[in-house]
This record gives C-alpha cells, sequence and structure tokens, in this order.
C-alpha cells in the first residue's frame, strides 16, 4: 500500500487498526516538523530529541482517543508544543548554537551533536551568508518568549492559519495575533543591525 | 502636524507584508508608499523578516529517532480491530466467492420457507393449531424448567446455609437492627457505584478545543 497517498486521517486510521507501517508513516511525516519547533522552545538537540519522541510516543499510544474530525496535525504540535513548555518549565533554556552541543568535548561530539537542517542547492558563498543569516535569526528567535516562538514557527514555518495555531496553543485566537505581532517587532529590532 | 498622521502605523505595513489588507487598502498603502523613503525602508524590513522567517529551516532528528519511538510504542491491536479483522477474513474477495456465500446462506433459507410452505399447505393442519400447540409445548417447558431450578435451588447446600444464617441473624439482632444493617450497607452499595460511574466509567473531561487532550 502506498502510504504517502493517504491523507493523515487515512493513516492514523490504519494506524488504529495496528498497522506497524502507518505508524512508521505518522512518524516520517511529522518528525522533522515536531523536531523543529521543540528545538527551537529548548534550544539543546538531546533534550529535543527526547521530548520529540516522548510527544510522538503519547501521540501514538493514544492514537484511538484521537478525534478524526480535528486535524492530525494540530494535535501532535498540540502535545509537542505542552511537552516542550513543561519542560521549560523545570529547566533553564541553554545557549542556541548551530555548530554542535556546548558540552561537546571533541571533534566527533559536535559533529555529532551540530544540526543538519533539510539542505538546498546553494554554492559555498551562498550556503556562508545563508547559515550566517540563519545563525542570526535563529539567535533572534531564541531571545523572544517561548508561548511567541511557537506562534511565530506555526505561521512563518510550518504555514499554520491563526485558527490552528490558537487550538494547538489552546489560547483565543486574539491572543495569538498579539504573539506574532509582538514577536515580530521584536524580531525586527534584534535583526535591524543586519538591514544597516 | 503629527507625523504619525502622515505615515501608515507600522501594523497597518505589517498587514500589507502578511497579505491580510483589502484590496483597497492595499492600493492607499501602496500609493504612499511609492512616494515615502521612510515607509519604503520600513515595508523592506517587514518584507525582509518574512523571508528570513519562512526560509528557516527544518531539522532532522537523529537517525535513530524513529527505532526509538518504535520500540517504545504499544502496537497490539485493539480489541474491536481484532474482531473485526477476524471477520474481514470470511468476507469474499471475487465475484464468484460472493455468489457461492450468497447460495451457500440462502440455501437455509430456502429449505425452511419451502417446509413451512409445505407445512401449512396441508390440509389437516391450521394456523391456529399450530398455535395452541406451540403455546401449549412451551409453556409445559418452562414450567417445568422453573420447577427443577426452584427445588434445585432450595434443597441447594448454599441456599440452606443461608437460610440458616438469615435465621440466626434475625433471632441474635432484631429485625429492626437487622433492618438498619441492611439499609446502611445498600447505601453503601449505590455510593461506590456512583464512583465507579463517576471516576472509571466515564469518559474523561476534554478541555476546551474539545479534540485532544494534552493529559493522558
Amino acid at each position: 500500500m502506498d502510504y504517502k497517498s493517504l491523507t493523515d486521517q487515512e493513516v492514523v486510521s490504519l494506524a488504529r487498526s495496528g498497522k506497524e507501517a502507518a505508524f512508521r508513516e505518522l512518524i516520517g511525516r511529522y518528525q522533522r516538523p515536531v523536531f523543529s519547533l521543540i528545538y527551537r522552545l529548548v534550544r539543546d538537540r538531546e533534550r529535543a530529541e527526547d521530548l520529540a519522541q516522548e510527544t510522538f510516543i503519547k501521540v501514538l499510544n493514544a492514537i484511538d482517543r484521537y478525534d478524526p474530525s480535528f486535524k492530525f496535525s494540530s494535535w501532535i504540535f498540540k502535545i509537542a508544543h505542552n511537552t516542550a513548555l513543561d519542560q521549560l518549565r523545570k529547566k533553564t533554556p541553554e545557549t542556541l548554537s548551530l555548530d554542535g552541543s556546548p558540552h561537546a568535548t571533541n571533534a566527533e561530539e559536535t559533529s555529532a551533536t551540530t544540526l543538519s537542517a533539510i539542505s538546498t542547492d546553494e554554492n559555498p558563498e551562498e550556503y556562508a551568508a545563508n547559515r550566517e543569516m540563519g545563525e542570526e535569526i535563529e539567535k533572534a528567535l531564541a531571545g523572544v518568549r517561548p508561548e511567541y516562538r511557537t506562534a511565530i514557527i506555526l505561521w512563518h514555518v510550518e504555514g499554520r492559519p491563526y485558527e490552528e495555531i490558537a487550538e494547538i496553543m489552546g489560547v483565543p485566537l486574539g491572543t495569538v495575533k498579539t504573539y506574532i505581532h509582538r514577536a515580530r517587532n521584536e524580531l525586527r529590532q534584534r535583526l535591524a543591525h543586519l538591514d544597516a | 502636524m503629527n507625523d504619525s498622521l502622515l505615515h501608515p502605523s507600522s501594523e497597518r505595513l505589517e498587514a500589507l507584508v502578511e497579505g491580510t489588507l483589502d484590496e483597497a487598502e492595499q492600493a492607499v498603502l501602496n500609493s504612499h508608499v511609492i512616494g515615502c523613503p521612510r515607509c519604503q525602508a520600513e515595508l523592506e524590513e517587514w518584507r525582509s523578516l518574512f523571508v528570513a522567517l519562512a526560509s528557516l529551516p527544518l531539522m532532522e532528528p537523529s537517525v535513530q529517532f524513529s527505532e526509538h519511538i518504535m520500540a517504545s510504542i504499544n502496537l497490539s491491536v485493539p480489541l474491536p480491530a481484532r474482531v473485526a479483522s477476524i471477520f474481514k477474513r470470511f468476507v469474499p474477495k471475487s465475484t464468484m466467492g460472493w455468489t457461492l456465500a450468497s447460495i451457500f446462506l440462502a440455501l437455509p433459507i430456502i429449505a425452511t420457507g419451502a417446509l413451512a410452505t409445505w407445512i401449512i399447505a396441508q390440509p389437516w393442519l391450521t394456523i391456529e393449531g399450530l398455535l395452541v400447540f406451540g403455546y401449549t409445548r412451551a409453556t409445559a417447558v418452562v414450567l417445568a424448567f422453573a420447577d427443577y431450578a426452584g427445588r434445585e435451588l432450595l434443597t441447594s447446600a448454599p441456599a440452606l446455609l443461608l437460610s440458616t444464617g438469615v435465621q440466626k441473624l434475625i433471632a441474635y439482632a432484631g429485625v429492626g437492627q437487622l433492618g438498619m444493617v441492611i439499609a446502611a450497607l445498600a447505601t453503601l452499595t449505590l455510593l461506590s457505584v456512583w464512583i465507579l460511574y463517576r471516576f472509571l466509567f466515564r469518559s474523561t473531561t476534554r478541555d476546551n478545543t474539545n479534540y485532544a487532550s494534552y493529559s493522558f
């Protein structure tokens, strides 16, 4: 069966009937968005990976309780967001680095903990410039409140509408709009030096 | 004149880039921005920010990521799905299969129908006669079973033990006190049933989005 052509609801339905391939398909579809969201909230690769796995385990073990009349993506992002926020309330976030864990003691560990983004066709100059720009944006993003970060990532990176973000974050629509507007203003100020 | 009255607000420029303004508003803003270097600069800042955020990459977890999850999830098939899969095995998968299954299922119905028609067609048999016969036989069977079951129940060891116990209890405690004990037990039972219903059997309350509770 070609799972790639199925909708989320159809894959969930197959997962509910115990099809292992359907579980794998759901992981494949959402592992990068979920991991990216959590990573940008907790800013530590190992913790982000643990929390992303925790999110999937919660979701997939409770797949029977999922209400198909709502979007699966909203459900999984909601759990990812809440899991990461719970963790943030327990621990102080660390400094963001795209160059590997600050705890790495040698080149191998640094390499193993370096984040790999989805590659694009770039020449070395473009890659270096975009990488620098990317780091600046990530740094600026790391400075805004976690709730703002979730809203901004869901709107700009995931392309989710305001209404769905409100469902995911469990806040009113107006609050989401305020979060996103304030986050953009903060980011604009933090990135102003790049335009100069 | 106040400078803010001359230029569109930052929110409106942000909305222009976001694409949430209607056509008329867009036209008004665009006509202003063309001749205003200050607003052009701010609009460009907003555009750059939107482009930069949209270009944030998705990050890859480690290669063992999905295997760790698969090792931790419960892949057991739920009971309704298991029952459904058992029945599914008997569902024919071809037209020939459906035809054979239909014949197989129809044969007993046809045979029963033919037998019933033959019986009803007999001159010595009437519907009233059949009903009276059926009623008499059924009543006799039910009465015989009730008689047998009642006798067995009353003469069984647990029934005799219970009867002796109740008699002793009445003699010892008196009917009034025994009634109070029974009432107290009945109240406790009702309370227990309510607690079980409230906390175990009733579905958990969902959050206000009414689609998925975070706390599993």
